[in-house]
């Protein structure tokens, strides 16, 4: 464990010091700002209906207009912009050759996965907290369901950690960033889509995809209600995605020619 | 505390190592010579686990080393032949990380780290980011992160290349003086670098072993037939001579010094070689044994494996 806290920490503070982690992190902030300053907007002309009647306030919340369809648009940044945190990771050490020296330290292969998805999932945290300060300074002015929103926030962080964790698999697998990016990107929106095309194919088909489809167990937190089945779900990609990328490790650190070898 | 068994590896058809046994004792450098693709990098990938021979086995203090074998693993410092560093780490958090990864913490992490940094002279250097060292002070930090848990076992693949001559002096004592402790191999393609920091040289050719002994027996061993360097003039007569003489092999002549390497052959001595030149009229001004180098050695040894 005390080695799994050591990558952590190292991870830590090279993230601090990487650009493009901060470039993820303004990334995530700008867009999020972008999407709830629209949705607030709408929000806010909207209520014009209420005072005329035409719309029951009980359908006017702030989680169903704001919270929920930003969760949605949360999901959608994130699945860009989190395979590019992730995509240098094991990759980068590959190809500079750092693993010669992680794999010859005294370190597991699982340590070094878990201390590396910590540390991104951590990051990833943070990111989410201060994105959801809008949302908490929203709720000074206009009343919020804090539980539904909390749980939405949870959900969020669950897909985050399964789209890090298959991100960080496809690090595990090549020494070329730019080509574990493309494969996790891809990976993600293919179990995006999946939910897209459930709804056109038949049985049983359609019931397959949508047990593979990301949007259907993320959803189900963004509509308040705590789905076990989703929570497993999410959390056992998670363990899944990080169990094969300890594999991969396992396997390539017996092949692998190293940095001079190449 | 380093034992090789019968190692052997193959890529394919290719024998990369065969049959390569070997052991290495505390207080020891075996230093690992050899041509390209002799066998030297997938041999030291071998021993400190990045590789998994086809057969044969590594055992680092009496423990076997394998996948698992973190408990051989944390007797090993290893330095690849390419330096891999953190560049955006200073050199003070790289070495942390290094003994923090080898279950090092709190005051003894601290100690360690100050112990590594000062033994490798990097004092200047601590808080500065790698990517912004030098290579000499990048080669340093290398070998602090292999020494910061004072590890029995080292192994140092071409610690100096790349440096400047300066800079090579200063690894190289380094090496000397953590040595006096350790069981460590050392691969190099600087000849006179294994003659002075190993106490005995392996030398590998396509994958076998065809040497193994210090640097002096295999002087002595491959110098059974004396070979003597000879300064006589003039240069053109004393040629002729040395080639019309039997038992005497003119193995090198410069015309530049007038000077002359030669093997002498069980029927002629060195009083009679140079009676001979003097009473065909050359004068002859020095002539002294030669002793074989290790690069000589080297040279040899692989020029009758490639005619074997």
């Amino acid at each position: 464990m005390s080695t799994t806290g050591a990558v952590f920490r190292r991870e830590l503070r090279s993230a601090s010091r990487q650009p493009v982690v901060w470039f993820v992190s303004g990334a995530f902030l700008t867009l999020h700002a972008i999407f709830f300053t629209q949705l607030m907007q709408a929000y806010s002309q909207n209520s014009v209906s209420i005072l005329s009647g035409t719309l029951k306030m009980q359908d006017f919340t702030l989680l169903d207009r704001v919270v929920r369809p930003l969760l949605v648009a949360d999901t959608f940044i994130l699945l860009l912009l989190l395979p590019a945190l992730v995509m240098r990771q094991l990759a980068e050490e590959w190809r500079s050759g750092t693993s010669d020296l992680l794999l010859t330290w005294p370190l597991t292969e699982s340590g070094i996965v878990l201390g590396k998805f910590l540390a991104s999932l951590l990051v990833t945290a943070l990111m989410i907290l201060a994105a959801s300060l809008y949302v908490v300074w929203a709720g000074f002015f206009v009343p919020i369901e804090w539980p539904g929103f909390l749980l939405g926030q949870f959900g969020l962080l669950l897909y985050a950690s399964s789209v890090l964790a298959l991100s960080l698999c496809a690090s595990s697998g090549t020494d070329n960033p730019a080509i574990a990016f493309a494969l996790s990107f891809m990976g993600l929106l293919a179990m995006i889509v999946a939910g897209q095309w459930a709804a056109s194919a038949g049985e049983p088909w359609d019931a397959v995809l949508k047990l593979l489809s990301f949007s259907g167990h993320v959803g189900s937190f963004g509509f308040g209600e705590f789905r076990l089945s989703s929570a497993v779900w999410l959390l056992g990609l998670t363990l899944l995605f990080l169990f094969m990328a300890t594999k991969i490790i396992g396997r390539r650190r017996w092949t692998w020619p190293g940095k001079a070898g190449r | 505390m380093i034992e090789v068994r019968k190692l052997s590896h193959r890529y394919g058809p290719v024998h990369a190592v065969r049959e390569l046994s070997f052991r290495v004792q505390k207080g020891q450098v075996l230093g690992l010579l050899g041509p390209n693709g002799a066998g030297k990098s997938t041999t030291m990938r071998a021993v400190v686990g990045l590789l998994t021979p086809t057969s044969g086995q590594v055992l680092l203090g009496g423990q076997e080393l394998s996948a698992d074998s973190a408990a051989a693993r944390a007797l090993l410092g290893y330095l690849p032949e390419q330096v891999p560093l953190y560049l955006e780490l200073t050199v003070e958090e790289f070495i942390g990380f290094a003994g923090q990864a080898r279950g090092l913490s709190g005051a003894a992490l601290r100690s360690a780290v100050d112990q590594a940094i000062e033994r490798c002279g990097l004092g200047e250097m601590r808080r500065r980011l790698i990517g912004y060292c030098s290579r000499g002070y990048r080669q340093r930090t290398g070998l602090a992160q292999a020494l910061v848990a004072d590890p029995p076992v080292l192994v140092l693949d071409e610690p100096t290349v790349g440096l400047d001559p300066r800079q090579v002096a200063g690894i190289r004592d380094m090496i000397e003086e953590i040595a006096k402790d350790k069981a460590v191999i050392l691969s190099t393609h600087i000849l006179p670098e294994a003659s002075r920091l190993c106490d005995r040289v392996l030398i590998l050719n396509r994958g076998r072993c065809v040497a193994d002994d210090t640097p002096a027996a295999l002087s002595r061993a491959l110098g059974e037939r004396p070979r003597l360097k000879l300064v006589a003039t003039p240069f053109e007569q004393v040629r002729q001579q040395l080639q019309a003489l039997e038992h005497v092999q003119l193995a090198q002549a410069q015309q530049q010094d007038s000077s002359f390497e030669i093997e002498l052959g069980p029927g002629i001595d060195a009083a009679a070689l140079v009676s001979a030149l003097v009473g065909s009229g050359c004068a002859v001004s020095e002539i002294r044994p030669e002793r074989m180098g290790l690069e000589d050695v080297f040279l040899e040894l692989v020029a009758r494996e490639e005619q074997a």
